[in-house]
């Protein structure tokens, strides 16, 4: 993963996205991050050829205008963006959600978990596996 | 001429006449509630009862004498009927519990249980057939209702507590990044404000957690199993990691009974982390064992603790109420109800003695497998 490509979070909670930022900020990840409230605006910002395309997507499940499964099967249908790699960050361990994530090509899902050092323990893990993990450049 | 009483099963009834005998019969089946037919070995219909006519809407003159496939317009023409006539019943006396579901065109799809028998005669005379029948059909919808219904409330309760505690973490997130910022700016007062707020979140979190265990019991098809206590009460002492300042014993051997486990877990876990938090000796003890009767095992977490006065004994098991203020002990006020009401569907009940200042002594009586202590058969 290039250090200079950001990493796009998709998440309509206020708290949820500063815990990310704040995490990001604490582990001192050189990757920009950022932030959109919803799977239409991930799609918006992804669709916007004046954008960097993000190696990286972090997606929240339960969303409004668009959740998180829509955006995801939009993402997967999309020639230049079905690569991306997505890592579903949920509060759900609900048995169906993690079942069609998977069949629409997750390359992980984590649930959140409530205690914050915790919480930056997996950012920090996400983020050092994709430092290694190669991803094929953007189309 | 005199015939001497039928000794039937149950029923003793002096009957000096055969034609007593028979009116006597005769007044018992056409009283009952439930549709009989008495066939004979060529599956005709020899009599039936008040309730075959006015149940499936026939009469006699359309049913006596003819063949059972033919009743009511060939209604009866039932493969599972015919499979019962035909080919299970001459192998066996007897069968219970038939069920057949079949859409009759006069009164729509219904759900029946047949008991059928054969009914052996005397003087060379061919058997004849009882069916008795039951019809189920409400029973049915019923508990396809009732067990669609525990679905959806299972899934609104998991869902339900899912979204309350979700605010609730990010309150507790927000709490924490404040405090961490503002350690060396805070006086006594705002920090202990800090750490109230996070309690009362922690709080809120555990109740949800314990209301949505308390309306999960209950559920059927929970599935009873034997259990190996001794293990038991070790892993959950384990698991509780009480200070080197409490002691906790098991008296002897813990018994391996049936139950079911995650309940007799949650069980142990309340009574026995109880005596652990209301803890106020210097040295404190807590004894677990069990007492063996002939028909049940009643089981007691006995502590040195504080105690409790006997005008709280039956509060203490009611939802929400707790005995400290709610700042000194941590307490959802939630676990000894779940105590109670597991120990109840396990058909027990539980008790306790105690003495202020000295300690108590929780007791729960789980009968042994297929009694209740009033001698009833599970």
């Amino acid at each position: 993963m290039n250090p200079h490509c950001p990493i796009l979070l998709v998440e309509d909670d206020k708290i949820d996205q500063k815990s990310v930022q704040r995490a990001f900020h604490d582990l001192k990840i050189a990757n920009g991050l950022v932030v959109v409230q919803n799977g239409q605006e991930a799609l918006t910002y992804l669709n916007d050829k004046g954008n960097h395309t993000p190696c990286l997507i972090l997606l929240d499940l339960r969303m409004p205008v668009m959740s998180g499964l829509e955006c995801l099967a939009v993402i997967k249908r999309t020639e230049h963006l079905k690569r991306i790699p997505v890592v579903v960050l949920t509060t759900s361990s609900d048995d169906r959600d993690l079942k069609q994530c998977y069949d629409l090509g997750v390359v992980g899902y984590m649930v959140k978990p409530v205690d914050y050092q915790k919480f930056i323990e997996m950012v920090r893990t996400i983020h050092l596996y994709w430092i290694l993990s190669l991803t094929p450049a953007p189309t | 001429m005199r015939t001497p009483p039928h000794p039937a099963k149950g029923l003793t009834v002096g009957v000096s006449v055969p034609g007593e005998a028979l009116a006597y019969a005769d007044s018992i089946i056409n009283t009952i509630r439930e549709p009989l037919l008495v066939l004979d070995s060529n599956l005709r219909v020899v009599s039936t009862n008040r309730s075959f006519y006015t149940t499936f809407l026939v009469n006699p003159e359309e049913t006596v004498g003819r063949m059972v496939y033919e009743l009511g317009n060939h209604q009866w023409d039932i493969p599972a009927l015919r499979e019962l006539l035909e080919r299970i019943l001459p192998e066996k006396e007897s069968f219970s519990d038939y069920e057949v579901s079949h859409a009759f065109p006069t009164l729509g799809m219904r759900t029946m249980l047949l008991n059928a028998r054969q009914l052996r005669r005397g003087f060379g005379l061919p058997p004849l057939i009882l069916l008795a029948i039951e019809d189920i059909t409400r029973r049915k919808r019923l508990e396809v209702e009732l067990e669609r219904t525990l679905k959806e409330l299972d899934g609104f309760a998991y869902s339900v507590s899912h979204d309350l505690k979700a605010p609730l973490r990010g309150i507790g997130q927000v709490v924490d990044w404040l405090q961490e910022e503002l350690a060396d700016k805070l006086n006594d007062d705002q920090t202990e404000n800090m750490d109230l707020m996070r309690a009362r979140v922690g709080r809120m979190s555990d109740l949800i957690d314990g209301l949505l265990r308390s309306a999960r019991l209950g559920r059927t098809g929970e599935v009873r199993e034997m259990v190996n206590l001794q293990k038991l009460v070790a892993d959950v002492v384990d698991s509780i990691q009480p200070p080197k300042s409490i002691a906790i014993e098991v008296e002897g051997v813990l018994p391996t009974i049936s139950c079911v486990l995650i309940q007799i877990e949650q069980v142990f876990q309340n009574l026995i982390s109880n005596a652990v938090r209301y803890m106020d000796k210097e040295v404190g003890r807590v004894k677990i064992g069990a007492r063996e009767s002939s028909f049940e095992w009643t089981f007691f977490v006995e502590d040195n603790g504080p105690g409790i006065p006997k005008e709280h004994f039956d509060r203490i098991f009611q939802i929400f109420q707790t005995l400290h203020p709610r700042d000194e002990v941590e307490s959802t006020g939630i676990g000894l109800s779940i105590v109670k009401k597991v120990v109840e569907l396990h058909h027990g009940h539980v008790w306790l003695e105690s003495e202020v200042g000295k300690g108590s002594t929780f007791f729960f009586s789980i009968p042994k497998n297929g009694h209740t202590p009033e001698g009833k058969i599970l």
